[in-house]
This record gives structure tokens, C-alpha cells and sequence, in this order.
């Protein structure tokens, strides 16, 4: 391996190492505001939208709605929302989007 | 507690049955796992495509593998790789990457609250703080407040380790079998993503009516950067700031309205 592409590579895992570690370990006094708080518990919340709607509407970077894709996530979503099983989220939309394929439709 | 007449609802972050469970740190070792393979299929499917993308970019297995254990992010794994492909220039790809990896520190600042009681084993824990771990373990801390917090860093690294492994191996597999594996070629790893956490989405909005607004805010800030053609990677950060604004305006909001009152 070249000693410039590992020296890259360790700097990068250096920097990121030291991004997830510095906060985690010590946090500056400021954060103990209840404002700033509720902004941190958000969070995860905003992550599960960042992660969920941008990634059912770009589809080979390209912005699409309707897709096969966003109508078997978004038919997924349904049935998830009545089961209460969250954790077949994938296994619905992968079902649903094998059927729809099936089926040959002009999108 | 007599499971057997238990008729709570059941959580999508299930609970084991008595607290004798409960409060094993193996036990806890063991529910990471657990939690963690749900949301395998994302980082599987994404690892054998970045490990198939190198194979194909004659890049070498030991400089993926050493991405995989050194830096342990896949978007910057992917950027690194793609770029070192492109023979870009090594300092372009180190700024990117760095930049990338940024929201590595709201994680961080998260997990600070979570894991109160400072610890030497901290340093090692938080090499383990990707985006899914991150999820997992938050998502978790929601649902069991009441554990302490020397079972919930069991947790956290059994999550931490789960992925690691997968992770790693799945770069392994897609880098030496990637062309063999056609069943998902038709299928765009973005659709994988959405998927596997589209429940858990759910989930949360019918569990957390509190975090409704900034779910539907976060949304509206979605589309309208997609209107401004932002790429999903910077997307993730973004968005997480703008709902952490939103919701702390929100309380801001609500606690004048109440003192007003």
C-alpha cells in the first residue's frame, strides 16, 4: 500500500475518531441549557426523517415520486403503521417492490 | 412479572421478561446484537456495493480493509474510495471526509447525556459511534429509562460490535464476490436505506407524539432541499440541525406562551 494513501487514510480515521470521542467525553457548560437539551434529544428523530424521506424520493440522483421505490416504502409505511411491526419495514418494501416489478408498470 | 399475562403493547425496542434479565450485562451485550440486525440489511447491502466499487477500481483490499477498521464511517469510506479511484488529490480527499464525518460530534455530544458517569472505557466506546449505533443505542435509551448505565454501555457495544463485524465483513465479501451477488443489482441502495428504517420512523411518531412537530418540520426541510438539489450525504447533518433548532424554539416557544399565561 502507498505510505501517502495509509497517511490519508489515518488522518481521516484520526479526525473522526477525535469528532466522535471530544463530546462524547467532555461537554462544554453551555449544553446543561434545557433549550439546548431538547435540541440534542431531537435528534434521533431527525436522523430516522434525514435517512427515511430523502432516500425514498432520490433515486439514482435523481428526484422522483413517482417511482416503484417511493410506492413500495411509502405502501410499507401503511402496513407497518397498522401491524405495529417495525422491524419488517424492509421485508414489506422489498415484497412489495418484487410484486410491483412483476407487474411491469410504466414508472 | 408473569410474561404470560403481560398484554402491554409491545415495544419495537423489546424488553426482556424479568429484571434478573434486565440487569446482566451479557444480557444487555447480547440485546445489542439484537437490536443492531434489524438494521443490518442497510449497512450489509451498502458495504458489499463499496467493497464490490473498489474491487472494480483496482484499489487494493488492504487499503479498503484499512478504511473499514481505521476510519469506520461508511460515507466517508465511500468518498475515500471513489476519490482514491479518481485519482484525487489525497489532500481534497482527507478535507472532504473530515468535513463529512462532522456530525460525528452531535453524536458524541448525545451520547455525553446518555453516559453521564465519566469512564476510561469511554475512549474506547466512542470508536464505535456510527450512525447506526448511534440510532440503535438513542433509540433504545428512549425506551428504557430506568437502566443504568453501566448495563446500557453493554448494550452499546454489543450494537458497536455487531456492526463493526458486519460491517467489515460485508466490505470483504463485496470486494472478492461482489460480481457473483446479482439478486439486488436491479434495486438502488438508496431504497435499502429508506427501507430498513421507514418502521422505526413510524414507530417513533406513533409512540413520541412530542417530537411530531419537529418530525414534520424536519420533513418540510427535506423537501425544500431537494428542491435546492442538496446530495443526500450533506443532508444528514443539515437536517439534524435545523429539527434540533426547530424543537428547541418549539420549548423556547411553549415556555413564554406559559408564563405568559
Amino acid at each position: 500500500m502507498n505510505n501517502d494513501v495509509f497517511l490519508t487514510i489515518l488522518i481521516i480515521g484520526i479526525f473522526t475518531y477525535a469528532f466522535r470521542v471530544v463530546l462524547f467525553f467532555k461537554l462544554p457548560g453551555f449544553t446543561e441549557n434545557k433549550y439546548i437539551k431538547k435540541g440534542m434529544e431531537s435528534i434521533p428523530a431527525t436522523m430516522l426523517i434525514a435517512l427515511v424521506i430523502p432516500f425514498s424520493i432520490i433515486i439514482d440522483d435523481k428526484v422522483v415520486f413517482l417511482s416503484i421505490e417511493f410506492i413500495s416504502i411509502g405502501t410499507a409505511a401503511i402496513i407497518v403503521w397498522k401491524l405495529k411491526k417495525p422491524n419488517y419495514g424492509l421485508i414489506f418494501t422489498l415484497a412489495i417492490y418484487f410484486l410491483l416489478s412483476l407487474l411491469h408498470l410504466p414508472f | 412479572m408473569n410474561c404470560k399475562n403481560d398484554k402491554r403493547e409491545k415495544s419495537y425496542i423489546r424488553v426482556n421478561i424479568s429484571d434478573n434479565v434486565i440487569n446482566n450485562k451479557y444480557t444487555q451485550l447480547l440485546n445489542g446484537f439484537r437490536q443492531t440486525i434489524p438494521f443490518a440489511p442497510s449497512f450489509v447491502f451498502f458495504g458489499l456495493i463499496l467493497g464490490f466499487t473498489a474491487h472494480n477500481g483496482n484499489i487494493s483490499w488492504g487499503v479498503m480493509a484499512s478504511t473499514g477498521v481505521i476510519i469506520f464511517a461508511g460515507s466517508a469510506q465511500f468518498l475515500t474510495i471513489v476519490f482514491l479511484i479518481n485519482n484525487q488529490p489525497l489532500f481534497l480527499i482527507a478535507i472532504t471526509a473530515i468535513v463529512i464525518n462532522l456530525r460525528h460530534l452531535l453524536y458524541g455530544a448525545v451520547m455525553n447525556k446518555l453516559f453521564s458517569k465519566r469512564k476510561i472505557s469511554h475512549l474506547g466506546l466512542a470508536y464505535f459511534l456510527t450512525d447506526e449505533t448511534f440510532l440503535i443505542t438513542s433509540l433504545f435509551a428512549k425506551e428504557q429509562v430506568d437502566m443504568k448505565q453501566d448495563l446500557f454501555e453493554w448494550f452499546y457495544l454489543g450494537s458497536g460490535l455487531t456492526l463493526w463485524t458486519l460491517w467489515n465483513t460485508s466490505l470483504t465479501i463485496g470486494y472478492f464476490l461482489g460480481s457473483s451477488i446479482t439478486i439486488f443489482s436491479g434495486i438502488s441502495e438508496n431504497i435499502i436505506i429508506a427501507a430498513t428504517f421507514v418502521g422505526y420512523l413510524i414507530s417513533h411518531w406513533q409512540k413520541f407524539p412530542e417530537d411530531r412537530p419537529t418530525l414534520i418540520f424536519s420533513t418540510i426541510m427535506v423537501f425544500i432541499l431537494v428542491l435546492f438539489h442538496f446530495a443526500t450525504s450533506s443532508m444528514l447533518l443539515l437536517i439534524m440541525l435545523l429539527g434540533a433548532g426547530f424543537a428547541t424554539f418549539e420549548l423556547y416557544y411553549k415556555n413564554r406562551r406559559d408564563n405568559n399565561e
